[in-house]
């Protein structure tokens, strides 16, 4: 991995387009600032775990009739929503 | 209302449960407005989480209550600046279930649950910092002794 040191107020480029600013350095946090073209999605990094959990859920069939007979072997009841 | 689902076609929601996500779901920033409804198999309700203006996505979801007694999600103050409340006691939960083909793996994320404030009808996908706090928790699994 590159590791470059930079101050609040600097910045560097990547590639064509994308610069990352530093803006503030605190205790426990760095605020960043990105510009770069709209099709360049940025995301925190923990989201793309949450994204793609999302996804798989989404994506997969509920089996509620199995889930049912689970539950019912289990002995669990879920609440009736509202 | 009546919303196109996922699984069942075209369904009448409650209006009163139907809450908008301003900033969607994670992955699903542009569905904005999603209905939560029951379908109950062998006498067992399940709840759905169907966006309104899609039919994907939708969720199958569970309260904590049921699955993951003990829940205590620590909301920072800018979730709770967007859900409208003062304090979490105020919300409602959700956790998204994910279903295997085994459905006794089934699994909970209970990192990022869905918070709901009944009272404004806003809801958001929000990430919890609890450590422990798993986004693929497996309920029957680690009751079997395995882990998680």
């Amino acid at each position: 991995m590159l590791v470059i040191s930079r101050k609040a107020g600097e910045s560097l480029v990547i590639g064509d387009g994308i610069t990352v600013s530093i803006l503030s350095v605190g205790s426990d946090k760095v605020a960043v600032g990105i510009e770069a073209p709209r099709e360049v999605q940025i995301v925190r990094a923990e989201l793309l775990d949450v994204i793609e959990a999302n996804r798989e859920a989404t994506n997969t069939d509920a089996k509620p009739e199995s889930l049912a007979q689970l539950f019912k072997q289990k002995n669990i009841r879920p609440a009736q929503g509202e | 209302m009546i919303i196109d689902t996922r699984d069942f076609g075209r369904v009448e929601v409650d209006a009163g449960s139907v809450f908008a996500f301003p900033e969607g779901l994670y992955g699903f920033e542009k569905d904005r407005t999603m209905a939560l409804f029951v379908r109950t198999y062998d006498d067992i309700p399940f709840l759905y989480l169907q966006s309104v203006t899609n039919t994907v996505p939708c969720f199958l979801v569970f309260e904590p209550v049921d699955l993951f007694p003990g829940f205590a999600p620590e909301v920072d103050a800018d979730d709770l600046k967007a859900l409208e409340a003062t304090t979490s006691s105020e919300l409602m939960f959700l956790l998204i279930a994910n279903v295997p083909d085994s459905v006794e793996g089934l699994s909970l994320n209970v990192k990022s649950p869905i918070a709901i404030n009944p009272k404004t009808k806003i809801g958001r996908q929000i990430i919890l910092q609890n450590d422990d706090y798993s986004l693929r928790y497996q309920p029957f699994s680690a009751e079997e002794g395995r882990d998680a």
